[in-house]
């Protein structure tokens, strides 16, 4: 398998092979990034750093089939580091600044139900709402997001169906289940 | 579909638009180039001649030579690879019982042990019942002790199913066999970005409980090379692995890397795992030692061969730069791609490709009588197989011709060296 030799030859050091894993899939990791940090700079910011942490540990990835569930979740660490170095900060930096970075994401065409989406989104805490995003709008199965999040497949399970339970609650189960 | 998943699939949609910036690709490739080459560690090699020369003056130090007294490590089997394994079954391990507390809960356990005089491999667990980051705040520095300053050289895990437990293995070169005390040094990252605190965990050893085996035999071969001579000198094999030293007195033999990995053990016919070379340099040429797994017991015939290593040939060759198209120039066998001749502010630019192992040399741009030679070497990528560089000379002038000197490759040489086993 062409992907396992280039995990391979990336342990080995080769930097070239671990790039053109990323490119496989650069723009599964670019949403990624994108939906953690909001808008392109960041999350390419986040890639960036990504790729140092892989290649400075790629050596110790045992399995070479689990490179993408373990690439994303350093990606998602990264992100998690980052934002919370901004939160840190965000109160420091001119207003102006922060209308520059606002969210690219929204330059996706936007429509009532994206919003509505949003808004119901934002009743839930923001772990149910990680493990949702991450199941149902980046695809991911249950062991990966368990992976990313550092917590049990159990876990990941019950933040999702109680995540859900609150939205059908909170916006009426009639409509919306 | 319920309302609430139809919502869900429209955003999945709408991300799916999404596409990662073009200036991507570029980003992370700077990004990766500024980070340093990893490379083994090597042990500084005064404490091996110290550990040398107290071998060959004390006398009456004896050892079990032969008599292992350890225990077979449980619940390691999976990290284990095959040579450790079949110790492991075989009792040879000694377990350690000592606890590293970090600072966020979690703990580390040192579990156990198995040395011998090629490496030192120890076993450990990790566990934070919070769950376990899959990005551990430790490292392992290395291990002190009576004569022993054993650099941490590679490492390998696994997880369990509930991920609050990780079951680890971290090798280090060899520790002397005069210690009784051994220390763990390692580095915990408390904070992203802060300093590490240094943690020290010290357990007994027993080097009798050690593998003390080993079988030395001397080599004494040589093998010419085009730019120069590989003498091997000696093998030593152990339980867990097998070591081949010898001195290189070889031109330019790092201008591709892995220029060893061309160098074979076979024993009763079949190739031995090769698991790493390390050379190092001194005024009268360098020092090599190859790494290889642990030979088969019984072994009868001990063959090494030189199957590939680098090779070079003068080729004199003058490219034409004109009228590029995408047909590659035949130098020697050797495809050379001509990619792009630009003139740039730092210069003429000349973009080439080639095979990943072939280095040229002596190489200069020609217009008209004027020839003017490579400055420097703007960058380097892999494009599809091929290596692919943007050469940097100083000139105005658009030339006409490429010409090439030399060219290093990896060239099949195929001697074969037979080492005596009785």
């Amino acid at each position: 398998m062409k992907f396992v030799r280039l995990v391979k030859k990336a342990k080995k050091g080769n930097k070239e092979a671990l790039l053109q894993l990323i490119q496989e899939q650069q723009d599964d990791y670019y949403r990624l990034a994108l939906t953690y940090m909001g808008n392109s700079h960041d999350a390419m910011d986040a890639m960036e750093e990504m790729i140092v942490s892989l290649y400075q540990s790629i050596h110790q990835l045992k399995k070479e089939e689990a490179f993408y569930s373990w690439s994303k979740t350093i990606l998602v660490n990264r992100c998690k580091q980052m934002l919370r170095k901004q939160s840190k900060v965000v109160f420091m930096g001119d207003s102006e600044e922060q209308i520059e970075t606002v969210p690219n994401l929204d330059s996706i065409v936007q429509s009532e139900q994206r919003m509505d989406l949003q808004r119901m989104l934002s009743k839930v805490n923001t772990d149910q709402r990680e493990a949702i995003e991450l199941k149902y709008i980046h695809d991911l199965d249950y062991g990966t997001i368990a992976d990313m999040t550092q917590v049990s497949v159990g876990t990941v399970k019950s933040r999702v169906f109680n995540g859900l339970k609150k939205m059908r609650e909170t916006f009426g189960g009639d409509n919306i289940d | 579909m319920t309302e609430l998943e139809k919502r869900f699939t429209e955003e999945k949609e709408r991300l799916g638009e999404v596409k990662a910036p073009d200036e991507l690709e570029d980003r992370l490739r700077k990004a990766l180039e500024k980070v340093p080459e990893r490379k083994r560690k090597v042990a500084p090699k005064w404490v091996a001649a110290v550990v040398a020369l107290l071998f060959l003056s004390i006398v009456g130090y004896n050892y079990n030579a032969f008599a292992y007294y350890g225990k077979k490590l449980l619940g390691f089997e999976d990290i284990m690879t095959g040579t450790l394994s079949d110790l492991n079954e075989a009792g040879m391990g000694q377990s350690i019982d000592a606890t590293v507390m970090l600072h966020d809960g979690s703990q580390l356990q040192l579990e156990g042990m198995y040395s011998d005089k090629s490496q030192f491999v120890l076993y450990y667990t990790f566990t934070n019942p919070g769950g376990v980051d899959l990005d551990p705040p430790y490292s392992f520095r290395s291990i002190t002790g009576v004569l022993t300053n054993s650099f941490a050289v590679s490492g390998t895990w696994s997880l369990n199913d509930e991920e609050t437990k990780l079951t680890g293995m971290q090798t280090f070169d060899a520790v002397s066999p005069f210690a009784k005390n051994l220390t763990l040094h390692l580095f915990e990252e408390v904070e992203e970005g802060q300093a590490m605190k240094e943690h020290e965990v010290s357990f007994p050893f027993n080097p009798n409980e050690a593998m003390q085996t080993e079988w030395k035999q001397s080599i004494k071969k040589t093998v010419q090379v085009d730019q120069g001579m590989i003498r091997f000198d000696a093998i030593t094999a152990t339980p867990s692995r097998t070591t081949i030293t010898g001195k290189l007195k070889v031109d330019n033999y790092d201008r591709y890397t892995g220029a060893f990995d061309g160098v074979e053990l076979l024993a009763d016919g079949k190739p031995i795992d090769n698991q790493g070379a390390g050379v190092s340099s001194s005024w009268n040429g360098s020092t090599f030692d190859l790494s290889f797994d642990a030979l088969p017991e019984g072994v009868k015939d001990l063959k090494l061969v030189v199957s590939t290593f680098v090779g070079y040939m003068d080729v004199d060759a003058t490219v034409p730069l004109v009228d590029l198209n995408e047909d590659p120039v035949l130098i020697h066998e050797k495809e050379l791609f001509v990619r792009q001749v630009e003139k740039t502010e730092k210069g003429i630019q000349v973009t080439i490709a080639t095979a990943d192992d072939v280095m040229l040399e002596g190489v200069s741009i020609q217009a008209g009588e004027r020839s003017v030679p490579l400055k420097t070497l703007l960058r380097q990528d892999h494009v599809d197989d091929y290596k692919e560089r943007i050469l940097l000379f100083e000139s105005d002038e658009m030339p006409d011709a490429l010409h090439i000197k030399g060219m290093h490759y990896k060239k099949s040489y195929g001697d074969s060296i037979k080492i005596n086993v009785k």
